[in-house]
């Protein structure tokens, strides 16, 4: 098969988009191991770390934020330890499975609706050095699909539980290659813990996927972006407010945040299944769980408020049915004098939708370090008794919810719509 | 311990109590994030942490207007120490203005528990826990053998 000049560029854009996903993501995570700091301190009414400066400024401090160059630095120059009696490979795999497993999740999020390019073809031979390597090729660029999404899989859904639960391993094979059974305890734990809330994680977002009638994260949130009596937007977090409580929950459990710390359980057994790792794998397990963090806050994001919807904006208009306000931008009047100002407008829109999506994921983020400095940690029973006498039944009734809900909701339709006149 | 109690309904929910929990916890978290003004928190070394009067910190001994001590080597202080960290050598004063007067005079800072018993103890006034000094470090361990001169170099 002959690579084609599109084919290319829409290569080239994944690469892009690969790189550019990759570095906001580890950009928060490194972020984050500051923004928990000083959040956590804030809360509890603390300063929190603001000491670290660049001896050339002295009392630079900007609110300690040189933390995040210091930590690393003094985490990299720390002893790498493997204790004696573990199992070297297992004990150096496990954290590079739990930093790369939730890296991986981001290839399937969309933050960015797609962008019609309607601008001119350009043949090959005008494209400087590039062009040469295809004669008599013509890059289509009058009909051209961005999609803002690394991989646009139809299995979307099941892409993020499938290598989601990977992570698991990590975990498991840390507290069972170092030979300590303080680690041994921890990933115990968390393998029964992950596995029990993996059911009710997978059950909460069945309801979703009824809703939308699809696995393609794409395509679920597209449909988000649909008004429900005219006015109200469809996002998950309207059509399933239990099922986002639900995966709210089990996704802390997942990540193994505070409420759900058992494997860490500092308090209990040391550090858990990461109590024999230092320096950099120490780093490793770090920052994978702020990772995973900000992939929870993503995955939520995506699936329940919406991912890049602005509410009633669209690449074609503002348009809110109920209200009979309707705005296309084809129909001004500046527009139809300036034919490249339509494609502006759009590539307007697409700026405003990443805005809306980062602020979304940032929100969850913000959530999600909230409710970890604001619950105390669970005893283990009640996490078991929560994950399947609690969790479980609620999904379960979630899902037959929705079904009487979407039967209910195809038969009314109708009627409302005349009622309601839109 | 209180109680015990039946939870109601909205208790046993879970969820409305810890959205309370949450504004409880976000309300500092705004609050501190714009204002600060629920830190407590002194940034020392920068900011001075204003010192009770009473507070009880780093030994002085007091001094008559004529600049000897006025310790008069009764030895209450070094027999009520509960720690035993104060040393007193008496000794005749030379040249007879005062009957008896501390040789030496030495307050070993590692095994003070800072009780100030010796102050209470003190008839004439001499040792003094006053010098509201936060900032007792030294850069080897015999500098926190207070002697006579330390003490009275106040």
């Amino acid at each position: 098969m002959r690579l084609t000049l599109d084919d290319t560029l829409h290569l080239l854009l994944g690469l892009a988009w690969v790189a550019v996903v990759f570095g906001a993501v580890l950009t928060l995570a490194g972020f984050l191991t500051w923004v928990e700091r000083k959040m956590s301190a804030i809360m509890q009414d603390r300063i929190g770390p603001n000491r670290a400066n660049i001896r050339l400024f002295r009392n630079w401090r900007m609110f300690g934020l040189f933390h995040i160059m210091a930590d690393p630095v003094k985490l990299f120059f720390k002893e790498d330890f493997i204790p004696a009696g573990a199992n070297r490979v297992l004990h150096t795999l496990a954290p590079m499975i739990s930093l790369v497993v939730p890296l991986s999740l981001f290839a399937v999020i969309p933050f960015a609706g797609p962008l019609h390019v309607h601008w001119k073809d350009i043949a090959a031979a005008q494209i400087p050095y590039v062009g040469g390597f295809f004669p008599g090729d013509t890059l289509h660029l009058s009909d051209f699909l961005v999609t803002f999404q690394i991989a646009d899989l139809n299995v979307g859904i099941l892409f993020i539980f499938a290598i989601s639960s990977l992570a698991i391993y990590g975990t498991m094979l840390a507290g069972w290659a170092s030979n300590n059974k303080f680690s041994f305890l921890g990933s115990m734990r968390a393998a029964s813990q992950m596995i029990s809330y993996e059911v009710g994680l997978g059950l909460a977002v069945v309801g979703i996927i009824m809703i939308y009638g699809a696995v393609s994260l794409s395509t679920i949130v597209t449909r988000q972006g649909e008004l429900w009596l005219g006015i109200i937007p469809k996002w998950g977090v309207i059509t399933q407010p239990l099922g986002f409580l639900l995966f709210l929950a089990c996704g802390m459990a997942e990540i193994k945040r505070a409420p759900f710390d058992l494997p860490e359980g500092e308090s209990e057994i040391i550090a858990g299944f990461f109590t024999e790792y230092s320096s950099a794998k120490m780093t490793m397990f770090m920052f994978g769980e702020f990772v995973e963090w900000i992939v929870l806050g993503t995955v939520v994001a995506t699936l329940f408020f919406g991912g890049w919807q602005v509410p009633y904006l669209s690449s074609e208009g503002i348009a809110i049915p109920l209200l009979k306000i309707e705005l296309l931008w084809s129909q001004l009047s500046y527009v139809q004098q300036h034919p490249l100002a339509l494609q502006l407008i759009q590539i307007g829109v697409v700026k405003l939708q990443v805005a809306a999506f980062v602020v979304k994921v940032l929100f969850f983020v913000w959530l999600i370090g909230l409710i970890r400095w604001t619950l105390p940690r669970f005893r283990y029973d009640q996490i078991m008794k929560m994950g399947w006498k609690m969790v479980l039944p609620l999904a379960l009734i979630n899902i037959m919810g929705t079904g009487v809900f979407i039967l209910l909701e195809q038969n009314l339709k109708p009627i409302l719509q005349k009622v309601l006149g839109y | 311990m209180g109680q015990k109690r039946e939870l109601t309904l909205l208790e046993r929910i879970y969820f409305w109590e810890i959205f309370k929990g949450l504004l409880v916890t976000a309300r500092h978290f705004f609050i501190n994030l714009f204002t600060q003004r629920e830190i407590q928190t002194f940034q020392w070394p920068e900011v001075e942490r204003p010192i009770s009067p009473r507070w009880r910190g780093r030994h002085r001994l007091n001094k008559r207007e004529d600049g000897t001590t006025k310790c008069t080597a009764c030895m209450l202080c070094a027999t009520v120490c509960p720690s035993e960290c104060i040393h007193i050598v008496a000794g005749e004063f030379p040249d007879k203005r005062y009957e008896k007067y501390p040789v030496s005079y030495v307050v070993d800072s590692f095994r003070c528990c800072y009780c100030g018993m010796c102050v209470e103890a003190c008839p004439c006034n001499a040792i003094l826990m006053d010098t509201q000094d936060m900032r007792f470090c030294a850069e080897s361990p015999e500098q926190f053998f207070l002697d006579k001169e330390k003490l009275m170099d106040w």
